[in-house]
């Protein structure tokens, strides 16, 4: 099957006066129709950057991004506008990723006008059913943002992603802002919304928990990289990268019983300023051969799981 | 609870904050004890009253909060009958506080080992040399690398982790009896939080303090707390030790908390139904203000005070329900 | 909600309880009094403009030249002038004049500022770079000498005045609506309303600035009392309207002969009759300000 999102080779650099800090580093994969990817890693390693890259919001410095075959790079003006009806994105944080002063109803009704979908009452109608589908009724319709909860908020705000029936919706840490019963509430609406609308998703998270729950296939990114990438139950159950490893372990598991054997890596995350060829984690990784000091590829593991780490030579073969 | 020999003895707070719409009772009730030597994690959601309780017990609240009932003993003294003096003396050096937001706590135009040696000049009246010598001690101790160097530089300059590790610092310096850590590793790193929590179990084994951890991730709280107490909209409604609690929780509110989480190491149950509480509806309730939402509440529930049932030895429910039976499916 | 946020701010001020009631409740009652005097004064003054011309006894060039330079009295509270007008209902008809045109100056100011100072937040480059640059060049005149330099080079009308003034506040609005842009344009509604499909325009101006307003807002009731500072100001020194309209400006003008002479009535109360009503937006500017800021902490 044709991917419906092809990102290759992707860099992001920014100036900083003298220095180049390098955000993100030669990203590449695919995502197919109606499948859930996570995006895992830390603060720092350069997803939020990807997904700002891929919806545009962003400048990209390299690479290409193949939405439904064609680049999205060198779009502007009304035929990148156009296309953005296919690719929306869902924020973080929902107090501020909707405008203060529009209502739910204005918010919603904005991108079905814009895109020409509909108009008056069809456009009321399609909005009424959008927020039908994220349980909230039509009372909800001439509200504020700032009356709404913040579970409410950020179902508004994935209602206003799906409006315009795109094929694939970025969610960058869509729950993070939430209490913990809510977080599940809204995973969960995730989760059926996917599955019944058949849309894509990339689903940026540093909570692996949450990614476990929805997405079909993970990424691990550290330094602006990918490490590790593959089906999630298999990622999580046999992670092949030290950096997978140490973050797998550094969860804590709300079972006291549980056993752990911690992972610690030395030290902290080096600034992406310090850019060094080979594996980002050569100076703080426990097991570190001279050949880290070189670029790592990926070693293909079976199944669709590749990791980049020189350790996973022995069990699998070595993929350019 | 009447806990002997318990370090911070909280009893039957009650509290209310004085709102445009009338007062409302924030805490109701809450009892609840942190013993020598031992992490007690303080559970619950956003609303639920768990830093306000932390924040009574410093003496923090704003003026528009009026305590109705209740004590809060520590080593033998009523804390909210003492007066500002006596409670300055008591902060820091007796009981300190760590918050979430590190950084924010720090002084922005003070370097850190500065900020550090003056809680030793002031605290402990050592001369100015000593204090700086102690505090490069103290920063290696919490795990600061290159504590020489790394003792001049500014707030801004050190990552939120390290903030939080200085933060750390400045409240054991002076070996509190209690240490109240409210979220102290929000927005940090899931590596980065794991190297606290292990900083902060060594810490507390050394010194045998007496620890109170906030947090609203009950993860954190299964690796590390000994004790937990639930809480929900101001009320406590389960205390007892981690082990029993998370084998079988028996308040339908900890039920409901614990099916809530996702796990990381294994696939997922179906999670339960039901959209979040109204505010509105919790506050204004009489008895217990999980009753809107409990899928086996009665009549006394919304009538009567919370009753303190027995289901073990230091377990304690605060549910009517859980007498007669009920409330006794395991959850793990 | 609400209750969150009280508990939120507590943990962001940690002062003991005690010291807290200490210091809060002394200065706001004055505060408030300052601003309720200051929406007396705008009150009456609106008032004036608005009813006023119906209710005075004389039109504003009424002349008796029988009754000329009479000191206050019953009939004519604040006196007469040189040509025997009463001054009380010239001082009426004035104000919808000094109010019309200082409204005027504010509106042009307001929306043309505004307008350029979005677009210079939101693009940045070389367009923020050129307009910074020229509103620095506006700022380094003090505003009145620079609308008297504008004045003079357009000509003597009442527009030019208006165009004259506003220039000089245009300035103003420009930075303080590019400062509320350029944080705006990080939010991530910002970035929604991009994704979603709007052009540039659109995110500017029906997104951005409706939320940039309040600062600009405050910023004009203060300018409505410069205003009329500024109005008066270059009629008194002839630009703008001239006599016998019976502007505050003009008035002052046409009395400043008869000081030395004794009657200070016919010079003093139009001036006073300025200061005030420039006080008293000010002070409803002030206290906007206050009552903005507040909140926003």
């Amino acid at each position: 099957m044709e991917p419906l999102l092809k990102v290759e080779g992707l860099e992001k650099r920014f100036r900083e006066g003298a220095t180049t800090i390098h955000a993100v580093n030669g990203v590449s994969f695919e995502i197919h129709p109606g499948e859930a990817v996570g995006l895992v890693g830390e603060s720092g390693c350069g997803k939020t950057t990807v997904a700002r890259c891929i919806m545009r919001l962003t400048q990209s410095s390299a690479g290409r991004i193949l939405f439904d075959g064609q680049d999205l790079l060198p779009l502007r003006g009304s035929t990148l506008r156009r296309q953005r009806r296919g690719f929306q994105m869902v924020f973080q944080d929902p107090s501020a990723s909707l405008n203060p002063r529009f209502t739910a109803r204005r918010t919603l009704s904005e991108p079905v006008v814009l895109h020409g979908i509909a108009r008056g009452s069809a456009a009321e109608q399609l909005v009424r059913e959008m927020l039908g589908k994220v349980n909230l009724s039509g009372d909800y319709l001439p509200r504020y943002p700032h009356q709404l909860s913040g579970g409410q908020k950020q179902r508004v705000g994935i209602a206003r992603s799906l409006i315009t029936e795109p094929k694939f919706v970025v969610l960058d840490e869509p729950t993070s802002s939430l209490d913990m019963s809510v977080r599940i509430y809204v995973i969960d609406l995730l989760r059926r919304l996917q599955q019944s609308l058949g849309v894509a998703y990339l689903f940026i998270s540093h909570d692996l928990s949450t990614v476990r729950f929805l997405c079909d296939r993970v990424m691990v990114m550290y330094l602006g990289r990918i490490v590790e990438m593959g089906p999630t139950a298999e990622v999580f159950a046999h992670p092949r990268h030290v950096y997978t490893q140490a973050l797998l372990s550094a969860i804590p598991i709300a079972d006291p019983a549980a056993r752990r054997e911690r992972l610690l890596l030395k030290g902290e995350t080096p600034s992406p300023r310090e850019l060094k060829p080979g594996c980002g984690l050569q100076d703080r990784c426990p097991f570190v051969k001279p050949e880290c000091l070189r670029p790592v590829p990926f070693y293909e593991l079976g199944g669709g799981h590749r990791v980049a780490c020189v350790l996973a030579r022995d069990g699998g073969t070595k993929r350019d | 609870m009447n806990a002997p020999g318990a370090v911070l003895d909280i009893r039957d707070l009650t509290l209310s904050f004085a709102t445009s719409k009338g007062p409302v009772t924030i805490l109701e009730g809450v009892s609840l004890s942190v013993g020598g030597n031992e992490i007690v994690g303080l559970v619950g959601e956003s609303g639920s009253g768990k830093t306000v309780t932390a924040l009574a017990t410093m003496g923090f609240l704003p003026p528009a909060a009026r305590i109705e009932s209740g004590q809060i003993d520590f080593e033998g003294a009523d804390l909210l009958s003492l007066d500002e003096q006596s409670m300055r003396a008591i902060r820091g050096r007796r009981i300190a506080m760590v918050f979430q937001s590190a950084r924010g706590a720090l002084n922005p135009l003070m370097r850190i080992g500065d900020q550090l040696a003056r809680v030793y000049q002031i605290q402990r009246a050592m001369p100015q040399r000593q204090a700086y010598r102690e505090a490069v001690d103290m920063l290696r101790r919490v795990g600061i690398a290159d504590a020489e160097r790394r003792v001049r530089a500014y707030p801004h300059q050190i990552s939120g982790g390290m903030a939080q590790r200085v933060l750390l610092a400045m409240m054991i310096a002076c070996s509190p009896a209690l240490l109240i850590a409210d979220e102290p590793t929000t927005g940090l790193d899931v590596t980065i939080q794991a190297q606290m929590f292990d900083l902060l179990k060594d810490i507390q084994a050394q010194t045998r303090a007496s620890v109170l951890l906030i947090t609203h991730d009950l993860g954190v709280v299964a690796e590390t707390c000994r004790r937990i107490v639930v809480m929900y909209a101001g009320q406590v409604m389960e205390t007892g030790d981690c082990l029993s609690i998370f084998a079988q929780p028996r308040h339908p509110y900890t039920q409901h908390l614990l099916s809530s989480v996702m796990r990381v190491d294994r696939p997922v149950v179906a999670p339960p139904v039901g959209g979040p509480p109204s505010e509105a509806l919790v506050y204004a309730a009489r008895g217990c203000r999980f009753a809107h939402r409990c899928p086996i509440a009665i009549d006394v529930c919304r009538r009567e005070a919370l009753p303190r049932i027995s289901a073990g030895p230091g377990h304690d429910v605060m549910c009517h329900r859980v007498g007669e039976g009920y409330g006794a499916a395991a959850e793990s | 909600m609400r209750l969150l946020g009280l508990v939120i701010r507590a943990q962001r001020e940690i002062v003991p309880s005690s010291e807290r009631a200490r210091r809060s409740g002394v200065g706001t009652v004055r505060k408030r009094r300052l601003l309720a005097s200051g929406l007396v004064v705008a009150a009456i003054v609106l008032g004036a403009a608005a009813l006023g011309p119906l209710v005075v006894p004389y039109g504003p060039v009424a002349a008796d030249p029988e009754l000329k330079l009479i000191a206050p009295s019953l009939s004519h509270p604040l006196g007469t002038d040189t040509f025997g007008r009463d001054i009380l209902s010239r001082v009426v008809h004035g104000a919808r004049l000094d109010l019309g045109i200082a409204l005027s100056v504010v509106a042009l100011a307001l929306v043309l500022g505004s307008a350029i100072g979005t677009l210079s937040g939101f693009y940045g480059g070389w367009v923020d770079a050129l307009v910074m640059r020229v509103t620095d060049v506006l700022f380094a005149f003090p505003s009145f000498i620079l609308a008297l330099a504008i004045a003079a080079i357009l000509g003597n009308s009442i527009p030019n005045v208006i165009i004259a003034i506003a220039v000089a506040y245009i300035p103003y609005f420009v930075r303080l609506t590019r400062a509320e842009v350029l944080a705006a344009r990080e939010m991530e509604y910002a970035d929604a309303a991009r994704t979603v499909g709007n052009p540039g325009w659109r995110i500017m101006y029906v997104h951005l600035l409706p939320n940039c307003l309040t600062p600009a807002l405050v910023q004009a009731t203060l300018c409505l009392g410069w205003a009329i500072l500024d109005v008066s100001g270059l009629a008194f020194l002839g630009l703008g309207i001239r006599p016998p309209t019976p502007e505050w400006g003009v008035l002052v003008s046409e009395g400043a002969q008869n000081i030395i002479s004794g009657q200070w009535w016919t010079s003093l109360f139009p001036g006073a009759v300025i200061v005030v009503a420039a006080l008293g937006f000010n002070l409803i500017g002030d206290g906007l300000r206050d009552f903005t800021a507040r909140e926003e902490r």
